[in-house]
């Protein structure tokens, strides 16, 4: 194909779209819409109306998916070629979407996901330092409490369920570069009689440089020791996959009480898989497992595209939404968390057709998928009332918008959700 | 002299009686007796040369052997209000109170008189029996405190702050927080300043700042602490000359533990054994030094911070140690502070813990050549120093032998230590991301 990608195209939105709109109108046959390229109000199959004003981003991509499902060639390159006009990452969230889904779109359509997706990566890691993986997670987790939810309430009910315990072991499988545990450590310094002895163990599931981890390391150790808490650290790392994950590897010692804490890991587990995964973990007799997970179903992508690209579509507008109002509009850090979007994108929606599979695959799952599978080797635990006293109080330090949600009927745990619309999913079970 | 007596005397029976009037410093009375001897005694404070037969007053959880030992109810302790004026229906917690307030409404009043025998000291136990004050040896001797201590540590957390969900038991407490939550500003001294608790723990964890202090000091720290050398007078003076700005360094190396418990466990189960004779201590170093590190912020917090959430100068009920209530984010701020005016100057304000001209060295006694009894005789050497130094003097490690009396000597602060951060020690249950 001749299209080039990822030109960015900022200004011309306007004159681009006159011209659009007139070449589809010289193209469609049944098309009795008016000539001027703003909206019109119905869409025939055959046709196509690029909407300047609203979601055009969305209703674009839609029609690429589904003419690349139905494999209609020139319709699928007419509108690659449209939203290759419009897109752009350094616009705003519709031309942002429009970019990096078009991306994804593309590699399904030319099967290119793989390699596509092996080159973005290979970019990221080369300027993966600890530095710029601190502040940005860091940032983040200042202005929005996406990540900040599942820490909270992943505490409290670690935090209770190891009351007591003189000899803690934390199982951390999670890419939060322990951001989660300074407030933990503070906690087991100040609310205990006696200062429990703390033992972390990481495991990570994507690939880092191993000085990240190291430097990672290093400095929980020296905020323990500020926070007078006897602590011991370690790294798991070299793991291709979690579900190769044994026993033995996380060095486990009989008297110890152990929590495992699983924040974005069980999605990189391959579907089938899932299950044996989490008869693992059981098999380590946890006191209490900790899950937090985005809320979002991609694990029909084999079965059916569609269905799995409308899902994506929705809930990175939602993601990419939120962080445009939670960021500045200059802020570097937002654009390195949606360029891990695009690469989330790509690996969802083109990397499955090749016979080998991308390395780790990313199918979220919703809360309620999770607690079925999570009830065949665990009992869910209630988060105490203290500890959703904790996430509301959290909430309120951020901006209007986020709420907490708890679960209703079947499913257990708790939702944050923004503007109404439920993100992240964060859960306690026990054995 | 007589006077200051009287004043002592009538100071317990104030404590007891008129809360309302007079607070444990002993402000105006309206008793009948000694009225005219007051008025310039009080607002004079008591020092050595004015009163020098002054009541020593007893450390808070070791009373007076000869005091009058008495066990209120839960119900009694936990009572708010027993007393209830019949026309506005306003409650006092005690009849001398609601007198008072029945002049207000024209009604008749009186007021019951100390009798004129000897007061016996009372001091009061807390019925919990696993208590550590339950026991009339660490019996308290105020009952304000004993009613606050119960209600705090075996009391149901009912006051919420709502804005950090934080938990009080006594109201005093909750009312106070809420005053300044919110407000706070958290500075690490990597200059950022932080509105949020949270993310201030979770940035000083990564702080590059964090790491250099700590790097720093450990290079300075380990020569000494690995010494093999034997103690004497001679060492001893050399470890003196260290610029003072180590100490600094060394501290926010230390472990900076928050003072939460009944009885700090360095305190309690005699890691630090003063006797003859150096042995290793049952705690690695780090841990020592850090309950030491930090009381010395503690007495440095006595001059700067006045974040007391609890303005009441009642005694803190189970405390040995001066006012170890500085609260962690203090600690990680002090820290901060310290390392930044340390090494600016040697020699700084009552901001500073260490006290340069603190550290007089006795006789050492012989140790042997292991490190964790270089540290003992420290100790033992600053114990043995302490004594002859008034309440000012911080030794230079802030290495000291823990019993009580040396601490509060130590800090000076005998009678008017620095209370509470008594509510923060009761578990606040405050989760942030």
């Amino acid at each position: 194909m001749d299209i080039t990608l990822f030109t960015p195209k900022g200004a011309q939105l306007f004159h681009s779209n006159q011209q659009i709109s007139d070449q589809l109108d010289m193209q469609s046959t049944n098309n009795q819409q008016p000539q001027a390229s703003h909206t019109s109000t119905s869409r025939s199959s055959d046709s196509v109306e690029p909407y300047i004003d609203g979601k055009w981003a969305s209703k674009l991509l839609r029609e690429c998916a589904s003419a690349i499902s139905q494999r209609d060639s020139s319709k699928i390159r007419h509108l690659l070629w449209m939203l290759n006009e419009l897109a752009s990452p350094y616009g705003d969230c519709e031309q942002k979407l429009a970019s990096y889904f078009l991306q994804a779109l593309f590699c399904k359509a030319t099967e290119s996901g793989k390699r596509c997706y092996k080159t973005l990566t290979s970019v990221v890691e080369k300027n993966h330092s600890f530095d710029s993986a601190r502040k940005l997670i860091l940032k983040f987790q200042e202005v929005s409490p996406w990540t900040t939810f599942g820490h909270v309430a992943s505490n409290c009910a670690i935090f209770e369920a190891l009351e007591g315990e003189s000899k803690l072991h934390i199982i951390d499988i999670s890419n939060t570069l322990c951001t989660q545990w300074p407030t933990l450590l503070e906690s087991l310094a100040t609310r205990n009689d006696e200062t429990p002895h703390l033992k972390l163990t990481v495991v990570v599931t994507v690939s880092l440089e191993r000085s990240v981890m190291k430097e990672v390391g290093q400095r929980m150790e020296k905020f323990a020791r500020l926070m007078g808490v006897p602590f011991e650290f370690r790294v798991v790392s070299g793991l291709n996959r979690l579900e190769e994950l044994t026993k033995d590897e996380l060095g486990i010692c009989e008297d110890e009480a152990i929590a495992v804490n699983c924040i974005g890991a069980l999605r990189s587990v391959p579907v089938e898989k899932r299950v044996s995964v989490i008869r693992m973990l059981q098999s380590l007799r946890p006191r209490v497992v900790t899950v937090v997970e985005e809320e979002a179903d991609f694990s029909s992508s084999k079965l059916d595209f569609l269905k799995c690209f409308e899902e994506c579509l929705r809930f990175y507008t939602v993601y990419f939404e939120m962080l445009q109002e939670s960021f500045v509009p200059t802020s570097s850090e937002r654009l390195m968390l949606e360029r891990e979007c695009s690469r989330s994108i790509v690996r969802v929606l083109a990397c499955d057709d090749e016979s080998e599979s991308v390395e780790e695959c990313e199918r979220r799952e919703r809360g309620y998928q999770w607690s079925e599978r999570l009830k065949e080797s665990f009992l869910p635990v209630r988060f105490s009332d203290d500890a959703l006293d904790d996430v509301k109080a959290l909430l309120k330090r951020y901006r209007v918008g986020w709420e907490l949600v708890l679960s209703q009927g079947n499913d257990c745990g708790i939702y944050l959700s923004w503007k109404e619309e439920p993100v992240v999913w964060a859960s306690a079970w026990k054995p | 002299m007589m006077k200051g007596l009287l004043i002592q005397q009538q100071g317990a029976a104030l404590d007891e009686n008129m809360s309302n009037l007079t607070s444990a410093s002993n402000e105006a009375s309206v008793s009948s007796g000694n009225r005219e001897t007051f008025p310039h005694q009080y607002f004079a404070p008591p020092t050595q040369t004015q009163l020098p037969v002054k009541k020593k007053r007893n450390l808070p959880g070791n009373p007076d052997p000869d005091a009058e030992v008495i066990a209120l109810s839960p119900k009694t302790l936990m009572a708010t209000n027993r007393f209830v004026c019949e026309i506005c229906s306003k409650g006092f917690q005690r009849d001398q109170n609601l007198q008072l307030h029945r002049r207000g409404h024209n009604l008749p009043w009186k007021l019951k008189q100390r009798t004129s025998k000897e007061i016996r000291k009372k001091v009061y136990v807390c019925p919990e029996a696993t208590c550590v004050h339950h026991d009339p040896s660490r019996a308290l001797g105020d009952l304000t405190g004993i009613k606050k201590h119960f209600c705090r540590k075996h009391g149901e957390k009912k006051w919420k702050c709502d804005k950090c969900s934080k938990r009080y038991a006594v109201q005093s407490d909750w009312k106070a927080h809420s005053k300044t939550c919110g407000t706070r500003e958290y500075r690490c001294d990597c200059g950022t300043l932080f509105s949020r608790r949270d993310s201030f723990i979770t940035h000083r964890a990564f702080c590059d700042a964090l790491a250099e202090e700590s790097s720093r000091a450990l290079t300075i720290t380990n020569p000494l602490i690995l010494s093999a050398q034997p103690v004497t007078s001679s060492t001893m003076s050399h470890i003196n000359l260290l610029p003072p700005h180590f100490n600094s360094h060394d501290l926010n190396t230390l472990t900076l533990k928050r003072e939460q418990q009944d009885v700090p466990p360095w305190l309690a189960s005699g890691p630090l054994v003063i006797g003859p004779g150096p042995g290793p201590p049952p705690q690695p170093p780090p841990i020592d030094l850090s309950s030491l590190g930090h009381q010395q912020f503690s007495q440095a917090q006595d001059y700067t911070l006045h974040e007391n959430p609890n303005p009441n100068p009642s005694f803190p009920p189970y405390q040995p140690a001066p006012s170890p209530h500085m609260s962690a984010t203090a600690l990680l701020q002090k820290a901060a502070q310290m390392g930044a005016t340390m090494s600016k100057t040697s020699s700084d304000g009552c901001h500073v813990a260490v006290d340069s001209r603190g550290y007089q060295v006795n006789s050492a006694s012989a140790g042997a050549g292991d490190p964790p009894s270089l540290l003992q005789d420290m100790m033992m050497n600053s114990l043995s120093s302490a004594t002859g130094n008034d309440g000012l003097t911080r030794d230079f490690l802030g290495l000291r032998a823990l019993s009580h009396s040396d601490i509060l000597s130590l800090a000076g602060f005998g009678d008017c230590m620095n209370t509470s951060h008594g509510n923060q020690n009761n578990n606040p249950k405050q989760w942030q991301g």
